[in-house]
């Protein structure tokens, strides 16, 4: 049996009242890309820390390869981040940077030289050794600070928003760049942010993060399609979520009342089969609505009358924000061909939302 | 700028620099006076030199100003950047007292400075006074001053700079030797450039807390005054101690000036 290179059994952190990181438990397997994912305060941050050992828990264990390590100091622990701001050394080179730790390790010259010299052939910046990290490009930097830590080889690499300051062509770059060396290490990569996109591209796991408790641990893809929360689904960028209470609880169908008042039939939830529930969101995707100028069926479920507001070209697709019921708007996305002539502001449509394509989403 | 505000400008800083520096020349120049008494010219020569040479008392008392202001020099130094270390960091019980209390030596009248330290190495302590009552008295105003310095220099600091350091595996004296302390350097250097020629000037002080024997510069300069009027003996010695500042300082500036063209010439 592998151990995992990462374990959080029951951790909890406080900051004088505030509970950052709440009864957390969480493994992260040999090779794993996970990221925390979570909007400002979630406490993603924090653990990155508690694992780094720049925090301490108040409760609760740290397994590094199977091992506690909860009083084990930052500067023992086989991990190594890079940091939001990199930081990098400004007053020494980038060669003098990536063998500060091999240089704390007491590894014989010789050897630090060869190995500094693979890590710079790994992230590709051969002939930048003698420069100062204030002569760099932002990209540069980020490859510096990349470099820094994985020459050390540890168990695991921690990334505290490391492209939040690049720009957007640049930060696409270096995510590819990113799992490039991930798959060429193999080394674990534990990756913090709050831009869903980035976590989406990245990742083989995701863990959703709010108010210091993991919401939702999986895929990117599942996340994505199958949001459990409607703070899952918000915070992924699902538009059109509406809340409300159900009215018929089947074990197969839900029909769910929204708070402005009109009725969606939806596949039931696990969690709620059967249930009366009072707390419930259902969402769908702008691609899977239907908009209909004339109505000649009349067994069409969802169906809702309602004016076009607004619309937006989107290239390939064209994008209509279409007012229903008492105030809400529901986004429409249609492909070119299934625009018919007609559909402009102003225009009385009817939206349908398929009964398959809906999804009930709980709260947390 | 107008031409008119360019003028009244340069005048200004004309009259500042006059100011400054005439009586420093007048001091230089009167060294290689004939005549005793610094009212006219009277001839060049470097009597008052091969004097100084031969005044031994005044030539001790070069020797002690220097050792006192090295020792008060290295340990304030030490100290007040482990002080400033301590304040920007933690939290701890009476931090804000401590903050007050360094603050006072910087504020209080040296007179009641000096005799306070004179009752309290007499009395209470009940030690002789010499190298250390001074090198004490010294260090006690210099603290305060380093304290303040690389404090503030620590407010411009990158302290993701130490996490990266332990995070990588150094300990706390490599992060300390290896970039805490390179990161704080100008602070250090700043306040070292201030407390020198406040510990080798202070006379107040000083003057209290000196014994018998380890009679520091200025100390007996002002004997001298007492004891012989003034002999151009003293203007000899300022001329060195001038010229010798000068020279150091600008020494500095080269070596920064040939650091800097180096780097460049490294690209």
């Amino acid at each position: 049996m592998e151990t995992n290179s990462v374990e959080l059994r029951n951790v909890t952190k406080r900051f004088g009242e505030v509970v950052a990181v709440d009864n957390m438990s969480i493994d992260v397997e040999q090779g794993d890309f996970l990221t925390l994912l979570g909007p400002s305060g979630c406490g993603k941050t924090t653990t990155l820390r508690m694992i780094a050992g720049l925090e301490t828990p108040d409760e609760g264990e740290v397994f590094l390869d199977g091992k506690v390590v909860n009083t084990v100091p930052a500067n023992l622990r086989n991990t190594s981040t890079v940091f939001q701001n990199l930081a990098l050394f400004p007053h020494m080179t980038v060669k003098e940077n990536i063998a500060f730790g091999l240089q704390c390790k007491k590894v014989p010259k010789a050897e630090i030289n060869k190995k500094v010299k693979r890590a710079l052939e790994l992230v590709q910046l051969q002939d930048l050794g003698g420069r100062r990290p204030a002569q760099l490009s932002g990209g540069q930097q980020q490859r510096v600070a990349l470099a820094r830590s994985l020459v050390l080889e540890p168990v695991v690499l921690l990334l505290d928003e490391p492209l939040a300051a690049l720009d957007r062509k640049l930060c696409e770059e270096m995510q590819v760049e990113l799992n490039r060396i991930q798959k060429d290490v193999g080394i674990t990569f534990i990756y913090v942010t709050h831009d869903q996109t980035m976590a989406l591209a990245m990742s083989n796991r995701i863990a959703l993060m709010k108010d210091g408790i993991i919401v939702q641990l999986d895929t990117p893809g599942n996340i994505y399609e199958e949001p459990r929360t409607r703070f899952a689904a918000d915070f992924m960028g699902i538009a059109n979520i509406f809340h409300g209470k159900s009215v018929i609880h089947g074990q197969e169908k839900i029909e769910l009342e929204t708070d402005s008042g009109f009725k969606v039939l939806a596949p039931s939830r696990e969690e709620v089969a059967g249930m009366d529930a009072s707390d419930l969101s259902v969402s769908i995707r702008p691609e899977a609505v239907k908009m209909h100028l004339n109505v000649e069926k009349d067994n069409l479920e969802n169906l809702y009358p309602g004016t076009i507001k607004e619309h937006m070209y989107k290239g390939e697709t064209m994008e209509y924000r279409v007012a229903i019921g008492r105030g809400d708007i529901i986004i429409v996305s249609l492909n070119k061909n299934e625009i018919s002539p007609g559909m402009e502001n102003g225009r009385d449509v009817f939206v349908e939302l398929p009964p398959e394509r809906c999804q009930i989403l709980l709260e947390d | 700028m107008s031409k008119l505000f360019k003028g009244v400008n340069a005048t200004f800083i004309g009259f500042a620099f006059l100011f400054i520096w005439l009586p420093l020349l007048a001091i230089i120049v009167f060294s290689f006076n004939e005549g005793r008494y610094a009212i006219y010219w009277q001839g060049f020569t470097l009597h008052w030199y091969y004097e100084l040479l031969r005044d031994t008392l005044t030539l001790n008392a070069f020797r002690v100003s220097v050792i006192v202001t090295s020792f008060t020099v290295l340990i304030s130094t030490a100290f007040g950047t482990l002080a400033a270390y301590g304040i920007y960091k933690y939290k701890f019980w009476g931090k804000e007292i401590l903050r007050g209390t360094l603050i006072l030596p910087l504020v209080m009248p040296c007179v009641i400075m000096g005799i306070s330290l004179l009752l309290f190495f007499s009395r209470v302590l009940q030690m002789p006074l010499g190298y250390v009552s001074i090198i004490a008295a010294h260090v006690a105003f210099s603290i305060p001053l380093v304290t303040f310095i690389v404090l503030a220099r620590m407010q411009r600091v990158d302290w993701t700079l130490e996490e990266a350091a332990m995070d990588l595996g150094a300990n706390r004296l490599t992060t300390w030797r290896r970039v805490i302390i390179p990161m704080l350097t100008p602070g250090i250097l700043a306040s070292v450039a201030l407390t020198i020629p406040w510990s080798f000037n202070d006379f107040v002080i000083t003057f209290f807390v000196t014994g018998v024997g380890t009679t520091p510069l200025p100390v007996r300069i002002y004997s001298m005054i007492r004891l012989q009027g003034i002999s151009p003996v003293i203007n000899a010695l300022g001329t060195i101690v001038v010229v010798g500042s000068i020279l150091i300082i600008l020494a500095v500036q080269i070596g920064a000036l040939i650091r800097q063209k180096r780097a460049e010439a490294a690209e």
